[in-house]
């Protein structure tokens, strides 16, 4: 059986900082997460919602996010991924280096 | 037969989660388009296929490969259920090969690979002297040897000197008497060792010393049933043979240091005084210096034995074949079972070996019977390695319930073997079914699966099954490609079986050879029995002769009991001496001389007997007299020899009135012998055991104890009926002679001389159960081959019949064909067992390893077992309805 985990890896990596980063503002479910996404950047950024899953939950595994079922605002019952500590260090390890690759393309791409 | 496993089906409790998680997402994304006709479409759009999305998270979860395990057990577990017979005799002969090897691997195991338990036992050896030109391969120690080697050896950190299989009486005011082991040795002898006590200490140098040595430690079991565990027991007296003697220590549980000793007390030599040079009595145990090589010490050793030479040329000199030489002490100890052990270990490995052919063969039969399935499995897309595999987890399954049940054998098997004499097989407390023999067995399990897995299974996973699906379709030859893979492993089991049964056939006819040895006394209706007097009640010379006399002729009276006879050291027994004889006008080649004297001496086994032994045993007087009760201490000096002493010392002369001699005058110089005059001569007795013919034999009056050898006497008794009967009667009329003297070693002379043979009889019994094993799996292999064959050919068979071929024609046709296969394997088997028999010698006694009749008679019962085994296959041949096959077509 082939296992479809390796699709992309700089969307999957990606995906998986800008979950932990949206969880920084608290505790929020699968669908939350990826609205807010959406939302904080203008909609530019379409998330793949049949990837998001796999996503939480390989987070998850990894121990950097924990999850509890809860009631949502709409009176629904959904599952709430929170950041762990070691979550929230690998944001900062992520957020670090994204910001250093990121400079780094910047100035590249510099005009000249 | 439900097989609880734990991933039997996938774990539903994450699914549901991952069920309600995606439910709840494709909620709020149809809400986002709430009330329009194709917000469930969009949803659905959006998240993309749940399915997928499970999956991914199951297998982040649950690995493939488990899954396809799991798979592979679920699906070999249905398997195993459907085919109930095929899995009984599967797993039947499997738990015989793996239960016979688990057995014969927890012995080799805690004898031959566990390490001794004192610390650093890789350094510690056995030392011995020699004197090769007298027979004496391994002599112990006399004290000033024993300070020699000490003081000058560069190869030990230490030595320390033991003597062991003595006893002591043991006894208070208020009970029954008590005969309890003891050993002594030099202080040394724990520390070198590495032994901690469990209480108290042992003793010190300065309690090694003549007078002051009365301390005594006792060992764990000694102190749990005497002192009932007392934990204060350490200052309390204990008396031995009259004497007391303070103990220090308990010894910790286990210790079994040269024998199940009871007390251990010092040996306390003296420097000052020592013994003569000549008594060797001291064992020796060293240490080597940590990095020193037993090749080192050998080197040594043999320059110690050089310069002992140089300074005592009358002891150690001129052509006695000195030496002196160490041996490690776990070679020591197995050196004698090894041999035993590594030809039961090949026996279990063979029947492993032929059961392991028999599944295979069960697996090929049950693989034709498959080809569809598999075809069909192959056709939907299974590939190649993939079917292998999950035929090897079949294998897998199989050998592990073959593992459980072969551990379930292998324990009875275990508890058996424990229930053994230490003496029979050393080291017999601590055979277990432990990690180690399990790891082994589980090892065994795997590999047993893969030897009888692998090659039905390449065979049936190879490509072209489309011709495997026409075979099977037209259900005529679905075995033919097989056929000559089936028979070449029946074969095999035959040749593997005959080498077993030979071996086994060797073993028998060696140890009936054994059996029918005339030992020079008649071993029936004979108990026996010790006594032991201490010197404290009984001072050396007339009171113990005189002891013994009242004993014999109480003993007379007692009803049932025949004749009455004792001997210092019973042939076969516990305890054995011998030492220089002078002997008078020979000059036979095997004398030794000493400078300046005209008689040769020799070293022979000295006995004590009382008047009437020879009559008890039967031992037959050729010439001359027995000892009787006028050869007194105040009477002329006689000995009686044995017949080879007579023939080897006076060849074709009257032995009788010669002269031969134990002791010197004292102080005299050149020594000058105590002659004795030889008044009889008897038959030569085997005094080591019936597979040794042994030294040739001096026997003296005990009254005419020269140097306090007769203080220890065995008294053997003559009965009418059951020898075993007379043992309370017989203690009863001791006790009655003095009420402190316990009686010991009590056994009849049959179980004396079964004693000596227990190890022989262990493995020949375990050869000849090996050798039946393999017989009846490798008949059982004949037979599933032959049925197969037949039901097979039942087409073929029927048109023969249809023909005009008779019943009788049917059964030769399928019987030669058995025959054909075992008379190949018999051929295979032969050269074989040929080449092997050699090893089989050290089991071998008065018979080669090619003994031609062994030889002859194994083949002929392997064919006939084969026939018999193609006996039934035949006769349903026989039976084949040729309307009734012609029908199915």
């Amino acid at each position: 059986m082939k296992q479809p985990s390796d699709r992309l890896d700089l969307l999957q990596g990606t995906l998986e900082m800008m979950v932990l980063r949206t969880l920084l503002l608290g505790p929020s479910n699968g669908y939350q997460i990826a609205k807010t996404i959406e939302q904080m950047s203008d909609d530019v950024l379409q998330i793949d919602h049949g990837s998001l899953y796999p996503a939480l939950h390989r987070l998850e595994k990894r121990g950097w996010l924990a999850a509890k079922w809860s009631v949502s605002d709409t009176g629904r019952k959904a599952r709430f991924y929170r950041l762990t500590p070691s979550g929230r260090k690998q944001l900062l390890q992520e957020q670090s280096d994204w910001e250093r690759l990121t400079g780094a393309i910047g100035r590249v791409m510099r005009p000249a | 037969m439900r097989f609880p496993l734990p991933w039997r089906r996938r774990p539903s409790e994450s699914e549901t989660d991952i069920d309600a998680e995606l439910r709840y997402h494709l909620e709020m994304l149809a809400e986002e388009r709430d009330g329009s006709e194709d917000s469930n479409a969009y949803a659905r759009r959006k998240l993309g296929n749940a399915t997928f999305i499970r999956e991914e998270i199951y297998y982040m979860n649950h690995p493939a490969w488990l899954e396809n395990l799991r798979q592979d057990l679920v699906y070999a577990a249905r398997t195993m259920r459907k085919n109930p017979l095929f899995t009984t005799a599967a797993v039947a002969a499997l738990a015989l090969g793996i239960g016979a090897n688990t057995a014969i691997f927890s012995v080799v195991h805690a004898v031959l690979l566990s390490s001794l338990p004192y610390s650093h036992p890789e350094r510690l050896v056995k030392v011995w002297g020699q004197f090769t030109r007298d027979g004496l391969a391994r002599l112990p120690f006399s004290d000033p040897e024993y300070f020699d080697l000490a003081d000058t050896n560069r190869s030990f950190d230490s030595m320390a000197a033991f003597y062991t299989g003595s006893g002591a009486n043991f006894g208070s005011d208020d009970a029954a008497p008590q005969r309890i082991t003891r050993a002594f040795s030099t202080a040394g002898l724990f520390p070198l060792l590495g032994v901690q006590p469990a209480l108290g200490r042992t003793y010190s140098s300065e309690e090694d010393q003549p007078g002051h040595s009365q301390v005594a430690v006792i060992s764990f079991g000694f102190w749990r049933s005497a002192y009932s565990g007392d934990p204060n027991v350490t200052g309390k007296t204990i008396r031995l043979n009259g004497r007391p003697f303070t103990i220090v220590g308990v010894l910790p549980e286990g210790f079994d240091f040269g024998g199940d000793h009871q007390v251990w007390t010092p040996l306390a030599l003296s420097r000052t005084s020592p013994g003569g040079r000549g008594s060797h009595a001291w064992q020796v145990i060293a240490r080597l210096k940590p990095g020193a090589t037993v090749a080192q010490a050998q080197t040594d050793l043999h320059a110690f034995a050089g310069r002992l030479a140089e300074q005592f040329p009358a002891n150690y000199g001129g052509d006695k074949g000195w030496g002196v030489f160490a041996v490690p002490l776990r070679e020591e100890l197995v050196a004698q079972i090894r041999p035993a052990l590594l030809i039961l270990t090949a026996a279990v490995a063979f029947v492993l070996l032929i059961a392991c052919a028999n599944v295979a063969n069960l697996l090929l039969v049950r693989a034709a019977a498959r080809e569809k399935e598999l075809a069909i499995r192959a056709a939907l897309g299974a590939g190649r390695w993939r079917t292998i595999r999950q035929l090897l987890t079949e294998s897998l399954l199989l050998a592990l319930v073959g593992a459980v049940a072969g551990i379930a054998l292998g324990a009875v098997g275990v508890s058996a073997i424990r229930g053994l004499d230490p003496n029979t097989l050393p080291h017999v407390g601590n055979v277990h079914l432990d990690g180690p023999v399990l790891g082994f067995t589980g090892a065994l399990a795997v590999f047993t699966a893969i030897l009888f897995g692998l090659v039905p299974a390449l065979r049936v996973a190879r490509p072209g099954l489309f011709a495997a699906m026409q075979d099977s379709a037209r259900g005529a030859s679905g075995g033919r490609r097989g056929r000559s893979l089936r028979n070449a492993l029946v074969i095999a089991e035959i040749s593997l079986s005959l080498m077993l049964v030979t071996g086994a056939g060797l073993a028998i006819r060696g140890f009936y050879r054994l059996l029918r040895v005339d030992p020079g006394f008649r071993t029936d209706h004979i108990l026996t029995f010790r006594l032991s007097l201490p010197a404290v009640t009984y001072p050396p010379g007339a009171p113990v002769a005189r002891f013994y006399q009242q004993i014999q002729d109480r003993l007379r009276a007692v009803p049932g009991v025949e004749s009455v006879g004792a001997i210092s050291q019973l042939p076969m027994g516990r305890n054995s001496s011998s030492g220089s004889v002078f002997v008078d006008n020979s000059n036979a080649s095997v004398l030794l001389h000493l400078p300046n004297t005209p008689y040769g001496y020799l070293e022979a086994d000295q006995r004590f007997v009382t008047p009437g032994y020879f009559d008890v045993m039967k031992t037959a007087i050729v010439s001359g007299r027995a000892i009787t009760a006028d050869d007194t201490i105040s009477s002329p000096a006689v000995a009686v020899v044995d017949a080879r002493f007579a023939a080897e010392m006076w060849p074709g002369r009257n032995p009788l009135q010669q002269r031969i001699a134990v002791t010197t005058v004292p102080n005299s110089n050149p020594p000058r012998p105590v002659w004795r005059t030889v008044v009889g001569v008897v038959a030569h007795v085997h005094n080591h055991g019936l597979d040794e013919d042994g030294r040739v034999q001096v026997y003296f009056p005990n009254a005419q104890d020269p140097f306090d050898g007769a203080r220890a006497m065995t008294f053997a008794l003559r009965t009418r009926s059951d020898a075993a009967s007379i043992i309370g009667a017989a203690r009863e009329q001791v006790l009655a002679a003095d009420r402190s003297q316990p009686i010991f070693d009590v056994n009849t002379m049959d179980e004396v001389v079964a004693q000596g043979l227990g190890q022989r009889r262990l493995s020949l019994n375990l050869l000849v159960l090996f050798a039946a094993l393999a017989a009846v799996l490798a008949a059982f292999g004949v037979y599933g081959v032959m049925s197969f064959g037949v039901s097979q050919r039942r087409r073929e068979l029927g048109i023969r019949m249809a023909l005009g071929a008779r019943p009788g024609e049917m059964q030769r046709m399928v019987i030669a064909g058995g025959a054909r296969l075992a008379i190949v394997g018999i051929a295979i088997g032969l050269l074989g067992a040929f080449w092997l028999a050699r090893f089989m010698a050290p089991l071998l006694y008065g018979v080669g390893p090619h003994d031609p009749l062994t030889f002859a008679i194994v083949p002929v019962v392997l064919l006939v077992v084969a026939l018999a085994a193609s006996w039934v296959p035949a006769l349903r041949a026989s039976h084949v309805d040729p309307v009734e096959v012609l029908h199915q077509e």
